[in-house]
């Protein structure tokens, strides 16, 4: 099955169980289905909870606050993840405090999908990986699924654990690509290795008997990247890697790679956005006591370069993060 | 109590409790910030006097007159104004962003106007006869997001009462320099119905809008009523750049000097006394709350 059939299966299933669903976005009403098609079909079936909205993502942000606040589950989806800027003040002057600054207690359950990611020749406006900007927000949630995860299950799990605004973040490139539900891929073992949080976090490894020399902390769409450059180097170098993908982006799972971290001691995080205060620094800068000790050498964050994203793919691949820049770094502390 | 009693005691709950606020400011004992009715009272107190329970009022930063009119909870307001734990947003809102069920206020301009829409579309969806009212001034009318969901609202039929209070000035700014047009022709451009009236009277503002909300629930349509009028006050405390000459005339037109001249006098002192009673007592009860914090 593909990330995208995955997640609009989820979605249809979400809104045949639950009356209170709500899906708001531009576009997204049949035969058209949404820009990248996610919720092709629903509008047919669900007739009035699906909205196809003016181009307004501010103004629909906050329509689904609004009914969020009244009793609703309200989706939005925002077609590129490059505009939630227009959604900023509603997200973080609005959904983000509401409950907290009016000393209340109630929920306001709500989720904002957006594709973010580049390597498609979609230019500076439109190919960003941008959630970085609501990472010390509070009261806001990030989830982003890998192809490793099960995207629909995921979506479906932050839907029905929702007490607050959930971003969840997916990954333009992975749509058309088969997401993997086996627990093995040529070779790798892939296993859950939650420690009592909400949102899986996957472990890949070769084998499990042997310690990795390298923990390569990644999510969202530079999964499969750094899962290809794991292959390689094992073949290459005979370098063993663990990677280690949360769905979970914000807060930090860090209780789910904290045993990975402490038995190996190098660590490379791996992003899409700007390596400059995203979420490399946001994970390092916040390393527990216990976790720092055990750090054999400085950890190395590989993101984008302090570019706007080209169109030309040559030129955005030098900006984007490639295999050989995760190489270079593993090679790096190795 | 008579119709004009209420709508007097309301006002000059409003009226009192507001200036209370400047005095505790003078004295160092509020800080922060503070955005009054004074002088715009009527609107608000006579439209929501005509609302039940369970209708929803959204407000803004010059919130305390819909907030107290909606109810009436002078304690819950003075002591999250002052600071405290036991305020109605344990102390974390303030002035500005309130919260009590059915009304909500936030200091961001044009932030709640797709909120209130929301929430109306959901009593829509719920078949509720409930009716939400959103009130938004003159100098909001600035924000792009009004535009996007006045759109919205016409769209989808959505039932709400959006009460355009122009006071003339957005904070030092007067509306000649703010704003492009007249407000009515800018916001006929939706296909929602509009009316405008220039007016502080209480009473002819209470039978108004007992008429409009009828008129709402029963054709379940959007609708936009404009009242212009003065804000006596500061914007929001010793900031009033406007001559004694012009604040004269506008006293004029105060609200409460309109109802005055309807109401006998004996029972405006008796209203007023009660009122200053109640006023004393809750800043009594205000000040004696204990007030450590703990985060969470
Ligand atoms: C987005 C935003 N910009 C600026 C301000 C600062 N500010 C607070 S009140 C105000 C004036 C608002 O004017 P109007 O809508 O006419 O309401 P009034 O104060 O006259 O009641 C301004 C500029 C704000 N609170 N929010
Ligand atoms: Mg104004």
């Amino acid at each position: 099955m593909r990330y995208l059939e995955s997640l609009n299966l989820a979605l249809d299933q979400i809104m045949s169980d639950n009356q209170n669903a709500v899906i708001i976005g531009e576009d997204i009403k049949d035969p058209y289905g949404g820009a990248f098609k996610v919720t092709k079909g629903l509008s047919s079936k669900y007739g009035h909870r699906v909205i196809s909205s003016p181009i307004s993502e501010s103004s629909i942000v906050g329509l689904g606050i609004g009914l969020s606040l009244n009793g609703f589950k309200p989706i939005v989806e925002i077609m590129f993840g490059d505009f939630i800027t227009l959604c900023a003040d509603q997200i973080i002057n609005g959904a983000s405090k509401f409950p907290w600054m009016y000393g209340s207690n109630f929920d306001l359950p709500m989720i904002i999908r957006t594709p973010m990611g580049g390597r498609r020749g979609y230019g500076p406006t439109h190919s960003q990986t941008l959630e970085s900007l609501f990472f010390n927000i509070p009261n806001i949630k990030i989830i982003s699924p890998s192809i490793f995860h099960d995207p629909g299950q995921i979506l479906k799990d932050t839907f029905y654990k929702m007490k607050e605004l959930n971003l969840f973040i997916e990954n333009k490139i992975s749509y058309p690509n088969e997401i993997i539900l086996k627990e093995q891929v040529d070779d790798y073992n892939i296993s859950i290795i939650n420690n009592n949080t909400e949102f899986v976090t996957l472990s890949l490894v070769f084998d499990r008997q042997t310690r990795p020399d390298i923990v390569l902390l990644t999510y969202g769409g530079m999964s499969n990247i750094c899962f290809e450059v794991a292959r390689d180097l094992f073949i290459e170098e005979e370098i063993i890697i663990e990677i280690i993908i949360p769905s979970l982006v914000k807060p930090v799972p860090f209780s789910d790679f904290h045993e990975s971290i402490i038995s190996c001691g190098k660590l490379v995080i791996v992003e899409e956005g700007i390596s400059i205060c995203g979420w490399g620094s946001m994970i390092t800068s916040n390393l527990n006591d216990e976790l720092f000790d055990s750090l054999k050498a400085k950890p190395v964050i590989v993101g984008s370069k302090e570019f706007p994203i080209a169109s030309s793919r040559k030129l955005e691949d030098k900006i984007l993060p490639q295999k050989s820049d995760i190489k270079k770094a593993i090679l790096k502390i190795l | 109590m008579k119709l004009l009693d209420t709508l007097y005691y309301k006002i000059l709950l409003i009226r009192k409790f507001e200036e209370l606020l400047f005095s505790l400011f003078e004295k160092g004992k509020l800080s922060g910030t503070t955005h009054t009715y004074i002088g715009q009272e009527a609107t608000g107190v006579s439209l929501i006097e005509n609302l039940g329970p369970n209708d929803i009022v959204i407000s803004n930063h010059r919130c305390h007159g819909h907030y107290l009119s909606k109810t009436g909870d002078v304690v819950g307001l003075l002591s999250e104004i002052l600071g405290k734990k036991n305020g109605v947003c344990k102390g974390r809102g303030g002035s500005q962003h309130l919260y009590s069920k059915g009304f909500y206020s936030n200091g961001v301009q044009g932030n709640m106007f797709p909120v209130s829409a929301g929430i109306a579309l959901a009593e829509k969806w719920k078949n509720s006869s409930n009716l939400t009212v959103i009130f938004i001034g003159d100098g909001t009318l600035g924000e792009g997001i009004i535009y996007e969901t006045l759109n919205m609202i016409s769209l989808y039929k959505i039932p709400i009462l959006i009460v355009v209070e122009n006071n003339q000035y957005a904070q030092s700014t007067p509306i000649k320099d703010n704003f492009a047009g007249k407000i009515i022709d800018r916001l006929a451009g939706f296909s929602i119905r509009v009316e405008e009236n220039e007016t502080t009277d209480a009473e002819f503002l209470y039978h108004r809008y007992k008429k409009l909300i009828k008129s709402i629930k029963l054709l379940n349509e959007p609708r936009i009523d404009i009242i212009h009028n003065e804000r006596l006050g500061p914007h929001s405390k010793g900031d009033d750049e406007r001559s004694s000459e012009i604040l004269n005339k506008i006293k004029e037109k105060d609200p409460i000097t309109v109802l005055k001249k309807k109401i006998d006098l004996i029972t405006q002192e008796k209203i007023e006394k009660e009122i200053s009673i109640l006023l004393s007592k809750a800043l009594d009860k205000v000040n004696k709350m204990e007030n450590s914090f703990n985060l969470y």
